[in-house]
């Protein structure tokens, strides 16, 4: 794919008319208007500045984090800091003039270009108006007198005690001072050195200064809770970071959401974090986010960055606990660097991820391969009385193999479900082995319960040796995974379009039927004409003996715009076994179907022809007898066969409703 | 390292790269236009001396990157079909699905992937040009790729 998308974007070319006209631009540009411009000072700092106005416009954005790295590492390919032509206050290799007035040890910041940015914040886009008044109070804040006891304190990236930076260059180099939570204070100076095509950004001084924080840090936040600009949760990043950053995991009951689900999934779930409103803090006053019980919470979201990991606990009356603790680098150890309580709408939060969630239907091809890993060995699937299903037939087996291995695994889903299988029985268990690269047996145990919920169990190890590894949560449409299954182990002509259910409607031949129900029974009610020969029935048509009715309540439309005629006797019934042979239970004139109608004139035309105006529907109850010796035995299908040819062999005309008490699938199974 | 000496000189080496990147990301041409003839107009006035050609490329980028993003924000032209907009473009049916793919990701996402597989930039360097951190970049870079496998599978093949 890497090659296709940059083969692909390389055909893309400004077109020639779109050249002329930037060229033009370009060439008309006043040079006058160039240096005006030169003199207003723009710069361009390769490390994610934006357009950096002169002192006038002050800066907008510029990514310290970068730029702190940028200076750390000197000038890189991609990592010079750019500087303007302006004159500046910080000259040469003295920062401090003696014969002006500078109104920080640094210098006049008002006088300067510079950034500020806050690390825990992950956040530098203050507007102009905050950039001035942070001018003026880093020039009147009391930075004290230098700090000679450093002891070669030098400020970490990820320290836990860092908070902020401020960088800004002049003609001759750069300059940062980074400030952190115990008021230390260090200040670097790098100067620009070497020959124009040779040039490097070599430290010129370091010095040091110890504030007092509390004062600075209350300034700061005085003046940032005023910004203009666009706060965080406008620039879409939530109070606790950018969860677009983030490898978090979300988990709610028995599910787990992590980098593992889609990737469109997880990327909604991030932008719903990011842009949720957490509103402000609040006090706890319950005390409840010091030790949240376990148990306490609908949503659990945690993630880590630089060792420091983070937590967010959501209890369902929208109490929100979030933690950050930084840790060694052993992890053994850890302290607390933050905690704070939120309280928010609950109900819009839970309705919000549930409807991202909820699209996330099926799993991703990641952890299809994931659960499919090693080249397969074998396939088991039984009951819900751990007796294994298993076909006699060869192909029946290869099938079932191929349906668990290929079929069963993609129709997981990673939904929701309203109640998780605490209070469902098991219904059916599926087992996959597979042998990995390295020879170990990798199984994947799947529990799925009536309500359709999974639980899968994954195990990895050599011979017995089987340690579990990880466990997980899906859901399956139950009746789609039967029904799969009936296909595999049933007479796969049942499958077929040509074959309906009760209830359903089928056409054929501009004919509607829906077979509405079907009774078994030796009742004669409402027949019109007892039958003769091999069946023996009383003076109220109830069958004596041992056979039985078939009754089924057909309506039958005339689908056409012409008036019609049918030969109602164009239905028969038939018994099908699960390898789909019929079963000879007998002779052509029995089986013909008869009319309970009350309609004696249906009786006395042939074969029960019965006339239907254009768009007419009646509904007739048609029965059909049976010796109750093949009632009793084994079948997997009792169906109606709709045939208006009248031909004996099977064509695409005929139709089929599939009637009767289905078998378990095992006695299904075992039968042939 | 001296700059172009000349308007033509520059937009003919630099100009395709930058429009590409441009309407990559804006996905309209008139303003990947506009992103473009500032990001030059910029390059005359206001350039450095560059240390190299590397230098100067990342340079023309990072402008034409911020621009961008700007304009991604305060956006007053209507959004263009991402097919509408590559039809003018030599890119041949087989391939103009994964590009409409790209187009069709979040813009957070979509810059990255632009500026690591299309401009092959290395990851601390792509930091450098966005102003993102590294875990960031490598964090986007991930799943922008699994968003644009899944996307390009499921719409475009």
């Amino acid at each position: 794919m890497d090659k296709k998308l940059r083969n692909a974007a390389e055909k893309i070319t400004m077109p020639e008319d779109m050249k002329e006209r930037i060229i033009k631009a370009c060439e008309n540009i006043d040079k006058t208007n160039i240096e005006r411009i030169d003199n207003d000072g723009y710069t361009e700092v390769v490390s994610g500045t934006e357009r950096i106005s002169s002192r006038n416009n002050i800066i907008r954005v510029v990514s310290a984090a970068a730029a702190c790295a940028v200076l750390a590492a000197g000038i890189g390919t991609t990592g010079v800091l750019l500087h303007k032509n302006h004159r500046s206050q910080l000259a040469d290799s003295d920062i401090v003039d003696s014969n002006e007035q500078l109104t920080s040890p640094f210098g006049d910041f008002t006088k300067v270009d510079f950034n500020f940015y806050l690390f825990d914040e992950n956040y530098d886009g203050f507007s102009d108006e905050t950039y001035a008044e942070l001018a003026d109070f880093f020039n009147s804040f009391d930075w004290g007198e230098e700090y000679e006891n450093a002891e070669g304190r030098e400020f970490q990236q990820d320290s836990l005690t860092r908070y902020g930076a401020i960088n800004w260059e002049d003609d001759k180099g750069k300059n940062s001072i980074t400030i952190e939570t115990d008021g230390f204070i260090s200040y670097k100076r790098y100067i620009l050195s070497g020959e124009t095509e040779n040039l490097s950004m070599d430290l010129a001084f370091t010095k040091y200064y110890m504030i007092d924080f509390e004062a600075f840090d209350k300034g700061i936040k005085e003046i940032i809770g005023n910004d203009g600009s666009e706060s965080a949760a406008e620039a879409g990043i939530s109070p606790f970071g950018d969860f677009t950053a983030f490898d978090f995991d979300l988990q709610s009951g028995v599910w787990n959401y992590n980098k593992r689900t889609s990737a469109a999934i997880y990327t909604g779930l991030a932008d719903f974090l990011n842009t949720f409103d957490w509103g402000e803090p609040v006090e706890d006053t319950s005390g409840r986010g010091d030790e949240i019980v376990v148990t306490d919470y609908a949503y659990n979201i945690s993630w880590e960055e630089n060792r420091v990991v983070s937590w967010l606990y959501i209890a369902d009356d929208g109490f929100v606990s979030y933690s950050a603790n930084k840790y060694s680098e052993d992890y053994l150890t850890s302290e607390e660097v933050e905690r704070r309580s939120y309280s928010i709408d609950y109900e819009a939060f839970d309705k919000g991820l549930q409807n991202i969630l909820a699209q996330d239907v099926y799993i991703s091809q990641e952890e299809a391969d994931r659960l499919l890993s090693g080249s397969f060995v074998l396939s088991e699937l039984t009951d819900s009385n751990n007796v294994r299903i298993e076909p006699d037939r060869a192909e029946a087996k290869e099938m079932l193999n191929e349906f668990l291995r290929d079929g069963f695994i993609y129709m997981l889903k990673r939904s929701v479900p309203d109640n998780a299988s605490e209070g469902y029985n098991l219904k059916y268990s599926v087992m996959l082995e597979f042998k990995t690269d390295d020879g170990q047996r990798h199984t994947e145990n799947f529990t799925i319960y009536e309500n359709g919920v999974v639980s899968s169990s994954e195990y990895m190890g050599t011979g017995n040796d089987l340690l579990p590894y990880t466990a997980d949560n899906y859901s399956i449409n139950i009746e789609e995974f039967e029904s799969r299954l009936r296909g595999i182990l049933g007479d796969d002509e049942f499958n077929t379009g040509n074959t309906a259910e009760l209830g359903e409607r089928c056409e054929t031949d501009g004919w509607e039927y829906v077979i509405k129900s079907v009774d078994v029974t030796k009742s004669g009610d409402g027949m019109d004409v007892f039958p003769e020969g091999h069946y023996a029935c009383d003076e109220n048509g109830d069958l004596i003996g041992d056979s039985s009715y078939i009754i089924a309540d057909i309506a039958l439309t005339n689908n056409t715009d012409t008036d019609r005629s049918l030969y109602m006797n164009s239905t028969r019934v038939d018994l099908y076994n699960y390898n789909g042979d019929e079963l000879d239970f007998k002779n052509s004139m029995e089986a013909t179907a008869y009319i309970f109608n009350g309609d004696r004139s249906v009786y006395e035309a042939d074969y029960f022809k019965t006339d239907f105006k254009a768009g007419e529907s009646r509904t007739f109850r048609v029965g059909y007898v049976i010796d109750d010796e093949y009632l009793d035995k084994s079948f997997d299908t009792i169906r109606i066969e709709i045939n208006h040819s009248g031909m004996a062999e099977a064509n695409e005309n005929i139709r089929y409703y599939r009637l009767g008490e289905k078998k378990s699938l095992n006695d299904i199974a075992k039968q042939g | 390292m001296q700059k172009c000496g000349c308007a033509r000189e520059a937009v003919e080496k630099y100009g395709d790269m930058l429009y590409r990147i441009s309407l990559l990301i804006l996905k309209n041409t008139a303003d990947a236009e506009d992103a473009v003839q500032e990001t030059f107009i910029k390059y005359f006035t206001k350039a450095p001396e560059f240390t190299d050609a590397e230098h100067e490329k990342a340079w023309l980028i990072t402008v034409a990157t911020n621009r961008c993003r700007d304009m991604l924000r305060y956006r007053s032209r209507h959004e263009t079909e991402s097919e509408e907009v590559l039809n003018t473009y030599a890119v041949e049916k087989s391939d103009s699905g994964i590009l409409e793919a790209l187009m069709e990701l979040n813009d957070k996402y979509r810059i990255i992937m632009i500026l690591f597989y299309v401009e092959q930039y290395k990851i601390d360097e792509i930091a450098d040009i966005t102003g993102v951190s590294v875990s960031a970049v490598k964090m986007r870079l991930s799943r922008g790729r699994k968003l644009l496998e899944e996307k390009y599978r499921k719409e475009y093949m």
